[in-house]
């Protein structure tokens, strides 16, 4: 105990430097920037300004470039609920209720929750990472393929209830998903899948493009069709900032947002993806009226912003104990670790605590920071919605386009993201939901991966997914979710659960 | 489609702005602009890591900076297509690498270009072992237990690797049709998922990158059996696989610059003077040597001989172990 408050000390006094300050500061304000924009993510920009960070400190460096990548999280979700496009995978949640939440004037309180809450889910990360970081290391040991190709499954299963409803249209854009997951070069043999012989889909399709897509252009094309409903948006502009009665509602999605998130962002194969959607799940699963998900309830905000903070944080666990990536960005902090001479490793810990002990001080700073730099900005955004609608749609097409072309500068895929709208359209015209086709999408790949992985390593044994009991137990609870929606003596509960 | 012939429009424009600079592209006022390092690898990779580095004491030596330019896409065959159109005036440097310039052209059967006539060598810059590591619970405490295990129990071993036709992949590959080993190759996306599974014990070994396992065999948490360059390296206490009953054995990485064909000579010459000079300066060694690389600053010459070596060599073994991605 001494010792964490002692190491603590240390870390924060190393971060409350005059220019660590500051560079946390530039870090999370290009960060809530480029979280905005959308298709603009934190990947390109860390790569972009890893260079930049050759002239800094080692440590300056990587706390600069550690809050871009939090401060980008605070920022997707605004556009998520202002415009309803995701930026990131994490986001696609937040636009379920976050932007139903701003048509009825309630974007203030949208935003608002989803700062608090992901200020609290961050402090209780941080806190995590300093005092057990180390044991936790162990827990990111034994998920292997097998236990990934469960826990996938089961967050697929759970998806369903995303939906809010038929349950075989959820099902059949599910499996959609999956299929648009495959295309690209496979991993095992290098053979191209589904590219129709286009250069341009070799590395697949990007998710920023997809969920642009079937997301931020189809809302754009409904709104065109639909005069009523967007001038609720613009016209209703209730309270700026949540009231008791929202602070209630949301405690414990909050406290259970954060724990979900912290447990899953310790994985190292990117289980942090699914820590948005698991919190979604749940708070509707114990909501006493689930109809009230996906038309604005907020503890379908503030359970999975905060499940996606805390999950962002907990996610350097693996890169600080072990020196392994859980997922792209990270990748580009080891990049960032190597030009400064640093091995990432087991040993940062041990040969230079400065870095170890700062950055995680400078975590909590940063969630400090973006707090006060979002509660204030919230008005601003509110204030955009007034803005015609016929002067904020070319606007937000014109960003998507640029986003999407500053991911590869291939003009190609602005196109796609057109094609993709037309997808997004038709399908929600036909009564088909996007977010559980973007489910399907992002954890397709990582479940084909890994079972093709575990069946590899166990020579083709389907029982290798039973014989570990993480994997038996994860695949038992999927199995349970799956009988109980389909049993009929308890078809009133699973209506109860997908009913408007 | 569309891609092509926008790129083919934008390097007519790169074109016809550098025909403007070609009368200043002459030897003695070299360089009077900033030079292009292309990486044919992303930002933040090992390899990118060293050009940066490189890059940086270059820049210095040359009075102009070194500006270093990532492209990963197809294995680092767009980089490769990007550099060989590019004016031959000493502006625009490829870092050369074994994957893009000897291993792909035997390895895409879409490849357009052969790296070996498309430059002209400047100098290999350093080189780099590869390393076999196991988990420190690993039942096999040397190279040769290893070996003997997989030989005697055909199909058993599990090797990760850091993805299909990868650096990491294919030196595994050419070291058990060597050792006439059947083992069952695991890819990831990149080394360090695939270390993961390693270190949990879910896979028995893997041959990675020395930067990408550095950390964990400095904690003991991966146990180092053999390297595999020709001879040992400092860095790591293990034998070399050349040395272990596999005389033939080598599959290092390397670093290198490469110019368009046709770069004249005396500038040519002036940029392989800066490198060498560069890679004498203390910050660099120190840096390259703590990851177990070696400094080489040869003459293009040799440099040209070793590629062409290399490249048949890996051509021969493609072939006959039937390896390509279409």
């Amino acid at each position: 105990m001494m010792d964490f408050v002692s190491n603590l000390g240390f870390g924060f006094a190393v971060a409350l430097t005059l220019k660590n300050i500051g560079l946390c500061f530039i870090g999370c304000i290009v960060g809530t920037l480029v979280g905005i924009l959308p298709g603009v993510g934190p990947i390109a920009t860390i790569a972009m300004l890893l260079p930049i960070t050759f002239g800094l400190d080692p440590v300056g460096a990587l706390i600069m470039l550690a809050g871009i990548y939090y401060g980008a999280q605070y920022g997707g979700s605004t556009t998520a609920i202002l415009v309803n496009i995701p930026g990131e995978a994490t986001a696609v949640v937040t636009t379920l209720d976050g932007h139903q939440m701003a048509k009825q004037g309630r974007a203030g309180v949208a935003l608002g929750i989803a700062a608090i809450g992901s200020f609290v889910a961050g402090t209780f990360a941080t806190l995590t990472i300093a005092a057990l970081a180390k044991p936790l290391t162990g827990l990111a040991l034994v998920f292997g393929p097998s236990e990934y190709f469960a826990l996938m499954l089961m967050g697929l299963v759970l998806a369903v209830v995303l939906a809010h409803g038929s349950v075989l249209k959820a099902i059949a854009m599910i499996l959609v998903g999956i299929l648009l997951s495959t295309v690209g070069v496979d991993i095992e043999t290098g053979q191209d899948r589904m590219t129709l012989g286009l250069d341009f889909l070799y590395d697949g399709i990007d998710f920023a493009v997809l969920a642009m897509g079937v997301f931020g252009i189809a809302e754009i094309l409904r709104n065109l069709d639909n005069v009523e409903t967007r001038d609720v948006v613009r016209q209703t502009i209730g309270r700026l900032l949540p009231g008791k009665e929202d602070f209630k509602q949301s405690a414990m999605p909050i406290a259970r947002g954060t724990i979900i998130g912290s447990i899953l962002g310790i994985l190292p194969g990117n289980g942090a993806v699914l820590a948005p959607f698991a919190s979604y799940s749940l708070e509707k699963k114990l909501a006493k009226n689930p109809s009230r998900f996906g038309k604005g309830a907020i503890e379908g905000v503030a359970g999975p912003e905060s499940a996606n903070n805390s999950g962002a944080q907990t996610s350097f666990i693996p890169l600080l104990t072990l020196g392994i990536p859980p997922n792209a960005v990270m990748a580009l902090m080891v990049g960032a670790m190597t030009i400064h001479g640093i091995v990432p490793g087991p040993l940062v810990m041990t040969n230079t605590p400065d870095l170890f002990w700062g950055m995680i001080a400078s975590m909590w700073v940063g969630n400090l920071m973006l707090l006060i730099i979002n509660l204030p900005m919230i008005g601003m955004w509110v204030r955009l919605l007034k803005v015609p609608y016929q002067l904020m749609f070319p606007a937000i097409l014109m960003f998507c386009c640029i986003g999407i072309f500053s991911i590869n500068s291939e003009p190609v895929q602005v196109i796609v993201i057109a094609v993709f709208g037309l997808v997004g359209y038709s399908i929600s015209k036909l009564g088909f939901e996007p977010a559980p086709l973007l489910l399907g999408f992002v954890l397709g790949r990582l479940m084909e991966e890994n079972f093709r992985r575990a069946l590899l390593m166990s020579r083709g044994d389907m029982m290798t997914f039973i014989a570990s009991p993480i994997s038996a137990t994860l695949l038992l609870i999927a199995v349970v979710v799956l009988v109980v929606s389909f049993m009929p003596s308890l078809r009133k509960s699973r209506d109860e659960v997908f009913t408007e | 489609m569309i891609k092509r012939r926008v790129l083919t429009a934008m390097l007519a424009v790169f074109a016809s702005a550098s025909f403007l600079g070609r009368a200043y592209a002459q030897s003695d006022n070299y360089p009077s602009r900033p030079v292009k390092l292309i990486v044919p690898y992303a930002a933040g990779g090992g390899t990118d890591a060293i050009a940066r580095l490189v890059a940086n004491g270059v820049g210095e030596k040359l009075g102009q900076s070194m500006v270093v330019e990532n492209n990963g896409t197809a294995g680092g065959n767009v980089a490769s297509q990007l550099a060989a159109k590019a004016d031959p005036d000493g502006y625009t440097v490829l870092m050369a690498n074994q994957g893009p310039m000897v291993v792909n052209p035997h390895l895409f059967e879409s490849m357009k270009l052969d790296p070996l006539t498309a430059f002209d060598p400047v100098t290999l810059i350093a080189r780099s072992p590869l390393v076999v590591v196991v988990s420190k619970n690993s039942p096999y405490k040397s190279f040769s237990d290893l070996m003997a295990f997989g030989k005697a129990n055909p199909g058993k071993l599990t090797y990760g690797s850091a993805g299909n036709g990868s650096a990491s992949h294919l030196a595994t590959e050419m070291l058990l049709k060597m050792a006439g080993i059947q083992a069952v190759h695991v890819p990831y996306k990149g080394a360090g998922p695939a270390l993961n599974d390693m270190l949990g014990g879910r896979g028995d070994f893997m041959i990675t990158t020395a930067p990408s396992v550095l950390g964990l065999i400095d904690s003991g948490d991966m146990v180092p059996l053999a390297v595999t360059t020709k001879e040992r390296v400092k860095r790591f206490n293990a034998p070399s696989v050349a040395e272990s009953g596999y005389p033939d054995y080598v599959s290092a990485a390397w670093y290198g610059f490469v110019v368009p064909k046709g770069t004249p000579a005396a500038i040519n010459e002036k940029l392989r003077k800066a490198t060498i000079e560069a890679m004498g300066s203390k910050e660099i060694k120190d840096r390259l040597e703590a990851e177990g690389t070696t400094l080489v600053g040869d003459s293009p010459a040799e440099f040209a001989s070793m590629m062409k070596a290399e490249s048949e060599r890996w051509k021969g073994f493609l072939a006959t172990a039937g390896i390509s991605i279409k």
